[in-house]
């Protein structure tokens, strides 16, 4: 799709949307549509990262250093939950 | 209503003027703006609640004080509180050694039955609208009125005579029961939340924190209220504290007035176990 390298591609939160934690997991309120999203651990941690604009690449290296996983899956993965949020317009790409 | 130095809340009749509000002629039976709300009921009367101070009341013609009441106490008052930045619930609660537990369920989900059976042993906090200030840990429950709503039934099998309870309006077959006993007219801490549901079997289920979440998105009141952006923000903050700070469960139970006390001691139990209540 584009040639940026996972790593170094760069995302965050949009400001159209309000979150808060729930224990563990979170919640998201996306303010264009009145839509809300619960997040699962996994989830909320990638989540809580991404308030601040990070680099997929530091998000993996957190999650690897807090999970046990495979780190080809945890890229996949880490891309389909971005993608994810991306098509529901709660992050942005900063590339 | 004579004029007092420090009015807490006004409620006087009125003219309602709206036309300017809608976009077409037809009825519609609610708006709300920063400062104000508006909710009518087709053959009772239109509110105007304003600025979580003031209520005023344009009755229908050939309608009396006694039908219109519930819906200031209910509704109207409801939407003020949300006004004041509460959050507004339809819940039933009632006190377990001066701890809130509350029942949510739309209309028709059996919170006010519930209540009342609970309410013989568990004095009453509120029968159908439950107003929290979520922005505490815990947050609290507002008191209502000693006075349940229950329909002829359900005011029987909980050991009521029907024929000596006030009716509600000469159109609505409901009786308001009194409940006084115990009644408290302080806050309480919000200890528990049971999300009212049907079923087959008598349970209590536990809930993840995501469901928990929406369901009480969607047992709030005055969800339709909910435009502004900074209400709505406010509004989300407040349900996901009630979330972190108290267990939300489902309890699920069959529409079986015979069942009531036995889904009482169902929830004495469940009360019981861990958690900071102490039944006595």
């Amino acid at each position: 799709m584009n040639e940026v390298p996972f790593g170094s591609r760069m995302v965050v939160a949009t400001k159209d949307q309000v979150s808060c934690d729930l224990g563990s997991e979170s919640a998201i309120l996306n303010l264009k549509d009145g839509t809300y999203y619960g997040l699962n651990p996994m989830g909320s941690f990638i989540w809580n990262l991404i308030k601040e604009p990070k680099e997929l690449g530091e998000i993996r290296d957190l999650i690897l250093k807090e999970y046990d996983v495979e780190p080809e899956i945890c890229e996949r993965d880490i891309q389909k939950f971005l993608n994810d949020l991306s098509a529901q317009g709660l992050i942005e790409y900063r590339d | 209503m004579e004029g007092k130095a420090n009015t807490d809340v006004t409620i006087k009749r009125g003219k309602i003027y709206t036309s300017s509000q809608f976009n077409d002629s037809s009825e519609k039976s609610f708006w709300g703006t920063d400062e104000e709300a508006y909710r009518s009921f087709a053959g009772v009367a239109s509110f105007l609640i304003k600025s979580g101070r003031e209520i005023i009341v344009d009755l229908a013609s050939n309608v009396d004080d006694k039908s219109v009441r519930p819906y200031i106490l209910g509704s109207a008052l409801g939407i003020l509180m949300h006004q004041r930045g509460l959050l507004v619930l339809h819940g039933s609660a009632v006190s377990v050694g001066g701890h809130a537990v509350a029942f949510l369920g739309r209309s028709g989900s059996g919170k006010s039955t519930m209540a009342a059976a609970l309410s013989i042993r568990y004095p009453l906090v509120t029968d159908d609208i439950a107003a929290v200030k979520g922005d505490m840990d815990p947050p609290l429950v507002y008191p209502a009125f000693p006075q349940i709503k229950l329909c002829p039934d359900a005011a029987q099998s909980l050991g009521y005579d029907p024929s000596r309870l006030l009716s509600i309006s000469s159109d609505e077959d409901k009786l308001t029961a009194q409940m006084e006993n115990g009644f408290s007219q302080h806050p309480l801490p919000l200890r528990r939340v049971y999300i009212l549901e049907d079923g087959i079997s008598n349970e209590i289920q536990e809930i993840n924190r995501q469901d928990a979440m929406m369901a009480l998105v969607n047992n709030t009141y005055t969800l339709r209220y909910l435009k502004a952006q900074v209400k709505v923000s406010l509004h989300f903050q407040q349900c996901a504290n009630v979330v972190k700070y108290v267990p939300v469960r489902r309890l699920i139970r069959p529409r079986d007035l015979k069942a009531l006390p036995k889904i009482v001691r169902i929830l004495e139990e469940d009360l019981k176990c861990g958690d900071q209540i102490i039944l006595r």
